[in-house]
């Protein structure tokens, strides 16, 4: 390709999303309808609208997912994979003086080897059918998030049904836009844990999710960047959300996996079990509920979180003061500003016993915490995909 | 000058004034211009992914506007 066209392709990147039409499922009178977008041609996949929100599913072998997920999102994946690899890479450069491109081959190298090959493999199929070179496509995957994040936890005394809720907070990157990029994707991977994830057209881990087993996690970041001979973190979660059905389960695949760099997590899960872990390379620890730790405000007794400085405080003052009362509406409003950042990229509310998730992801000048949300049911979702599938079929 | 001879930007967290020297129109330029400074660490990288991080940034800034 000539130099003019590489420019071409990189200029020409307003989304044109490809022709809507089809039919739309009857849902359940107080449910909002998920409309049908588009269909993967090969039969392994499925583009649809929830309210405002982008939803692909996925099913079958990691190329078909991956070839199901470029075809189906190839604009939008082809945007994102471009604004991470070569705008966040340009600003990478400059903040480190060292060539991106340098940077992400040794990450590969030194965190390649402990990436389960289905990973690679449904990102290499992403990469060739939405047009993105693999290279490029493994870089998106595999860039080194640096989130500056909160998570809360809460069940039992603190809420008003004494179920359990988790609200997830990612304070990242919104001034790139990556929001355009937006979707929530559904995997039914063959063998594995459906799961579903608030996430970017184009990539296959995932830092904030929940699984067909009432397990939800969410991600923030830490220091330690340099650490890479691990799984990256993204795709640690993934194949937690593939085969663990609980905190327990999870902790274990957690504390059995190289791990690279630092991160927190809160993960919760439909029996009400919940836990924030901070995990580095070489070790892991746990806190459960209640459970006070020296950088932390107060934690109240059934809550569990995870944040920083002036947002952590709000977060704990916020919550005491929702004590005993905390429902959906109002962990949306707990995690309103300051808790999340002016850079809030997206929100997720989770309920792990009803398999819902509310989703939010910021606007074009926006932070997500002050856009509405959508209710994600993960049971209607698959529903909805397998009656779609079932009735392609001759 | 055919041109301003200084240029003031402020961004979020930072501002800053560009004090142009010379401006220099319909001329040839020299080599020497292009060259690395020097005293400088260099590295050789490839030219395409170059120009792409250029594009995409240039795109990127040119959507910043209002």
């Amino acid at each position: 390709m000539t130099t003019v066209g590489r420019c071409r392709e990189a200029c020409a990147l307003l989304a044109v999303w490809f022709a809507a039409s089809l039919a739309s499922v009857t849902q359940a009178a107080d449910a909002p309808a998920i409309e049908l977008v588009g269909r993967d041609p090969a039969g392994h996949g499925l583009v649809a609208r929830l309210q405002q929100k982008t939803v692909v599913i996925m099913s079958g072998t990691p190329e078909q997912m991956g070839a199901a997920h470029g075809r189906l999102l190839s604009e939008k994946a082809r945007h994102l994979v471009n604004q991470v690899v070569y705008v966040v890479g340009a600003a990478d450069t400059l903040r480190t003086s060292r060539w991106f491109f340098d940077r992400m081959a040794e990450i590969e190298r030194r965190a390649g080897p402990h990436v389960p090959q289905r990973f690679f493999a449904e990102c290499d199929a992403l990469a060739d059918a939405s047009g993105v070179s693999r290279r490029d496509a493994r870089c998106a995957n595999l860039f080194p998030e640096l989130f500056h994040c909160s998570g809360v936890a809460v069940r039992g005394k603190a809420t008003r049904d004494g179920r359990v809720l988790h609200a997830r907070v990612l304070d990242y990157l919104r001034d790139i836009q990556l929001q355009n990029g937006a979707v929530v994707a559904v995997f039914l991977p063959d063998g594995y844990h459906a799961w579903m994830s608030l996430g970017y057209a184009g990539f296959v881990g995932t830092v904030t999710a929940m699984n067909e087993k009432g397990l939800a996690i969410g991600e923030m970041g830490g220091r330690g960047e340099g650490d890479w001979d691990g799984m990256p973190m993204s795709f640690l979660l993934r194949d937690v959300m593939e085969r663990a059905a609980s905190v327990d389960e999870a902790l274990a695949i957690i504390r059995q996996t190289p791990r690279t760099c630092e991160y927190y997590y809160v993960l919760s899960d439909k029996s009400r079990n919940m836990a924030a872990l901070e995990c580095r390379p070489n070790e892991v620890t746990v806190l459960l509920p209640g459970q006070q730790h020296a950088r932390l405000p107060r934690v109240p007794e059934d809550c569990v979180l995870i944040s920083a400085g002036d947002r952590a405080q709000a977060l704990s003052r916020r919550v005491q003061e929702h004590y005993g009362r905390i429902d959906v509406p109002a962990l949306i409003e707990i995690i309103k500003r300051p808790v999340a950042m002016n850079s809030n990229l997206h929100n997720a509310i989770f309920a792990p016993e009803t398999g819902q998730m509310w989703v939010a992801d910021a606007g074009k000048k926006t932070p997500a915490c002050d856009e509405p949300y959508t209710c994600c049911d993960m049971a209607e979702l698959l529903t909805f995909y397998r009656k779609t599938m079932h009735a392609e079929r001759p | 000058m055919p041109g301003p001879s200084t240029i003031s930007f402020e961004a979020r967290q930072a501002s800053g004034q560009i004090v142009v020297r010379q401006w220099q129109i319909d001329t040839v330029a020299p080599d020497e211009l292009f060259c690395e400074p020097p005293g400088l660490e260099c590295q050789d990288v490839d030219r395409a992914d170059l120009e792409r991080m250029f594009a995409a940034v240039l795109k990127f800034a040119l959507e910043q506007l209002p």
